[in-house]
């Protein structure tokens, strides 16, 4: 027995294990989301996962970010780049480990209160096999709309939605479709999942919950044609005039964990970091003109 | 098995994960530990650990697999089980507690 180089194969299940043992061990309630939750019940096909998706009850976030300080996983600030939607979990990563943990304390696009979307979402949970151990995770229907809200934010996902929605289709009864109705009033994400629900036959039901989070924010990223350059932009409105300077230098020479983060990986060799750096600063020339008409038609809501 | 050749199980509070070449395992109660990576025989006595099995059937079954000899084949499993056992990822099942299944 020796000290092991985990493979990413390896340090993903293994890692949601960890998380949600730590999270038991000091009373938080977390439940796994996304990555081999999605496999396991049959949501996507087999696809590494580069990383652990873990969401967490908004009350214990910070305890379970402190046992997992202690257990040497570190607060790394992959995410600290501007976002159109507001912070919504923090990352952590341990030298030894190949992957980050990504602690969700909402996720985007339930919009009803997240203490009481966690209360909906842990109270349906199931129990879902990771690296030979059973840990909790959302049930099938809300981790298909945990995915399907997670593939609407992103521009380059409309394959893995349709995959998704075939699955659905194609394979849940109609109490099942009716129970995502359900979900989708329960937790205020009816209207962010309506594109979802109309690809699989769903009747949206109307809200149960009170929504707290705007939709406007919920809908800028996928009217934007220019999602990356954005927030940069309102960044730098927001950013007082001294520190001007250092943000712009920032948003040109992204560090490089922040390109790690955006590659989904855990290292890049210096050609092919210096190569990520000129190929973002050739998009966002090429981008700069529509970047710039949809910040001000965003300033002007 | 006897008393004098107990059984042996994986114990419950572990995660682990395999490929063809290794096996690597987690122990729950110790998340500050590192990951134990089990290859060669190791990991092939990991694999037959699915149900407790004693050190006698272990050899046994690994020397035919292998064509090993059962001498060389016996110094390495009991080999692995003391050290698995220390890092607490396996235990001999004890004949007399009527907890254990296999008592």
């Amino acid at each position: 027995m020796s000290a092991p180089a985990l493979t990413l194969a390896e340090g993903v299940p293994l890692g949601y294990a960890l998380v949600l043992r730590a999270a038991a061990d000091v009373g938080v309630r977390a439940l796994a989301i996304k990555g081999p939750v999605l496999t396991a019940q049959g949501l996507r096909g087999e696809h590494q996962s580069v990383d652990v998706d873990v969401l967490v009850d908004p009350a214990g976030v910070e305890p379970l970010r402190a046992e997992l300080e202690r257990l040497g996983w570190a607060h790394d600030g992959t995410y600290a780049t501007p976002g159109i939607v507001p912070t919504h979990s923090f990352t952590h990563s341990h030298p030894r480990w190949p992957c980050g943990v990504d602690l969700h304390h909402w996720f985007p696009g339930f919009l009803a209160d997240p203490a009481e979307v966690f209360d909906v979402l842990w109270d349906r949970r199931t129990t879902v096999e990771v690296a030979h151990h059973g840990v909790p995770a959302t049930d099938v229907v809300a981790g298909a709309a945990v995915a399907a809200l997670h593939y609407l934010r992103g521009v380059h996902r409309a394959a893995s939605l349709d995959d998704l929605a075939e699955r659905v289709r194609t394979s849940w009864t109609p109490s099942q479709r009716d129970d995502l109705a359900v979900l989708a009033a329960n937790t205020g994400s009816t209207e962010p999942l309506r594109p979802f629900l109309d690809a699989v036959g769903v009747v949206p039901r109307p809200p149960t919950r009170a929504v707290v989070k705007p939709l406007a924010q919920w809908e800028l990223p996928s009217e934007l044609g220019t999602t990356s350059l954005v927030p940069w932009l309102m960044g730098l409105r927001e950013t007082p005039w001294w520190r001007r300077p250092a943000f712009v230098w920032r948003a040109l020479w992204l560090r490089e964990s922040n390109f790690k983060a955006l590659h989904s990986t855990r290292s890049l060799s210096r050609a092919e970091l210096r190569r990520a750096r000129r190929a973002r600063l050739v998009r966002a020339a090429r981008g700069l003109r529509q970047g710039v008409a949809d910040y001000r038609r965003l300033r002007r809501r | 098995m006897s008393s004098a050749d107990p059984a042996w199980e994986r114990v419950h509070d572990v995660a682990w994960v395999e490929d063809d070449a290794r096996v690597v395992v987690l122990r729950l109660a110790r998340l500050d530990a590192e990951p134990l990576l089990l290859d060669g025989p190791a990991a092939e006595v990991w694999r037959r650990l699915e149900a407790p099995v004693g050190l006698d059937a272990l050899v046994a079954d690994l020397a035919h697999d292998f064509d090993g000899d059962p001498a060389v084949v016996r110094a390495d499993v009991a080999a692995f089980l003391r050290d698995a056992e220390a890092a607490g990822v396996v235990r001999p099942l004890d004949p007399a507690d009527p907890a254990d299944p296999v008592a």
